[in-house]
């Protein structure tokens, strides 16, 4: 008789291999890129990435499969997690405390893939102080890289989300 | 009235409604009962009526007790009416609500109406005689005739024997089912009592838990289908899969750890692992229970989870307390270190490398200075220097 846990429906299935694969592929990816974008990726880039991992003859893999993997990585501590930011979601893995403050301003910085503190201020209608804890936070963590030289005041770019602007790599 | 007897109201085997009216008020003869509003309903075999208000209230008569039918019609505030005569009530018929009557008779009142259609029904049913042909689980009434019904008694009390055989089996195998559901309660309340006890104990940590009661619990969950169960207080809260996984990971993981410095993060070794299986991959659920066994079965690898979160494994033989001591030297030496350069100089992992920076820190060894250019530690002089 199977034993009890390895999942009776996944064995009967068959499905339980391929997300565990997947997960694996998955850490590797964030692991590759983690020093570019500090642990933050959109979901489409991962994808992107996971499927030339794969090569040509394996099956494909949609984005509701990686949700689901990345899902079941949690389990492991290592800070996997699912930012929804607009129109899409970011992968974080890495064990980063994000607030819904974070969250709200990589929101915000998703259109441009950079934001100022005055766009939070006019924006979000914050203290100037909050929003410079909040973009602080970002680039300690190293999600957050800062342009001082920008024209009218600092920008702060994430790698993650201008990443994805720009094409690959 | 003394004719009528209680019932369920539910029809037998055999016998099929005709026809059901409301509003029907229920008369012993001339006097007025308590049977003022309910549904009269006509079977092959039966006069029914029910009271609307209380559905427990439920008395019949058999078709066969009826001798004739009259229609009354309706006049200035009198509803219309059917008069039942009825043969006198036979010595074996079922209790009812009337022992004894001065009338022969009982009148049915449509308050609501029907009459005309239920009258022609009743009769037509009356001169059919259907309830001869099918007979029903009840007890048939011997009637006036009763030379000829004994004659026809005997052919059908034999059917009616087997019928009612099997309506008494029936109920066994029912009260039966249930005598098992009842002993299963009492197993269950057992179960509950015996698992509260052990609970109990566990908290106060009041003596051992008897091998007389770990026996019992064994042989309840046994009952129950659970075979080969594993107590808590033996292989802790995993499975007889996850100690074998837990075996299997202390072999494959020995000389990787020792390749590593002796400690390697969860996500690490979920991939090491599964890259090396390729087929029948672990679940990282799966993984993690079996890790959070090691320490139970005293095998030389351990779980340790860091107050960020992160779990990691490590060699018994590993100290991450010791490899503090090195970092704290290191630290030193360079002044100060982020996690990063740390990890490149020793050569591990980020994420391994910042939480020992951060055990160091907790230790008491090394202090922090979180810019925006980093996190950076460097050796805690306060302590040092005093």
């Amino acid at each position: 008789p199977p034993p009890a846990g390895k999942g009776f429906w996944a064995e009967v299935l068959g499905v339980g291999d391929f997300y565990y694969e997947l997960g694996v592929q998955i850490i590797e990816v964030c692991l590759a890129l983690r020093h570019r974008n500090g642990g933050l990726i959109p979901l489409e880039e991962l994808q992107l990435q996971v499927l030339k991992g794969r090569g040509k003859f394996a099956q494909d893999v949609s984005a509701d499969d990686l949700l689901r993997a990345i899902r079941k990585l949690k389990v492991l501590g290592s800070g996997f997690g699912i930012i929804p930011v607009g129109g899409t979601v970011l992968v974080q893995s890495v064990p980063a405390e994000l607030s819904m403050d974070h969250t709200v301003v990589l929101q915000l910085a998703e259109k441009k893939g950079f934001v100022t503190v005055s766009e939070i201020r006019d924006s979000l209608k914050w203290e100037t102080e909050r929003a410079k804890q909040v973009l602080d936070h970002l680039l300690k963590e190293g999600m957050a890289w800062l342009d001082a030289q920008a024209p009218a005041e600092p920008q702060f770019w994430l790698p993650a989300l201008f990443s994805e602007l720009h094409g690959q790599d | 009235m003394d004719r009528f007897s209680w019932t369920t109201g539910l029809l037998e085997l055999g016998e099929t409604l005709v026809i059901q009216q409301r509003g029907v008020r229920l008369s012993d003869g001339e006097e007025k009962v308590k049977f003022d509003s309910g549904v009269l309903l006509l079977s092959t075999h039966r006069l029914i009526w029910r009271d609307q208000k209380n559905h427990e209230c439920c008395i019949a008569v058999p078709l066969s007790q009826i001798v004739f039918i009259e229609e009354q019609a309706a006049g200035i505030g009198k509803s219309a009416k059917i008069v039942v005569h009825l043969h006198p009530a036979s010595s074996n018929k079922e209790p009812g609500p009337f022992q004894s009557s001065k009338y022969s008779y009982v009148k049915l009142s449509f308050k609501e109406h029907g009459q005309i259609e239920f009258y022609r029904r009743l009769s037509e049913e009356i001169t059919q005689r259907r309830w001869e042909s099918m007979p029903t689980g009840q007890a048939m009434q011997v009637n006036k005739d009763s030379q000829a019904g004994r004659i026809r008694a005997v052919g059908i009390v034999g059917i009616e024997r087997k019928l009612e055989e099997k309506r008494k089996e029936t109920d066994k195998n029912i009260s039966e089912a249930f005598e098992d559901l009842s002993k299963l309660m009492e197993k269950a309340k057992e179960m509950v009592e015996l698992s509260k006890s052990i609970a109990n104990k566990i908290k106060e940590k009041q003596g051992d838990i008897t091998e007389d009661e770990t026996i019992k619990f064994k042989s309840y969950l046994l009952s129950m289908g659970i075979a080969n169960p594993v107590t808590r207080e033996t292989y802790g809260s995993g499975t007889q899969y996850h100690m074998q996984l837990a075996k299997q990971l202390a072999g494959i993981l020995q000389a990787p750890l020792e390749e590593r410095g002796g400690i390697m993060s969860l996500t690490e070794v979920y991939c090491l692992v599964n890259r090396a299986r390729g087929l029948e991959l672990l679940s990282p659920e799966d993984l993690v229970n079996a890790c959070k066994m090691l320490e139970s079965l005293k095998l030389p690898l351990r779980l340790r989870i860091f107050d960020s979160g992160v779990m990691v494994i490590e060699l018994q033989s590993h100290n991450e307390e010791e490899m503090v001591a090195a970092a704290l030297e290191m630290v030193s030496e360079k002044g100060s270190l982020t996690a990063d350069e740390f990890a490149k100089l020793v050569g591990m992992s980020v994420l391994l490398a910042k939480e020992r920076l951060l055990l160091a820190e907790k230790m008491g060894h090394l202090c922090r200075d979180d810019s925006v250019e980093g996190l950076r530690f460097y050796p805690n002089l306060f302590l040092t220097q005093s």
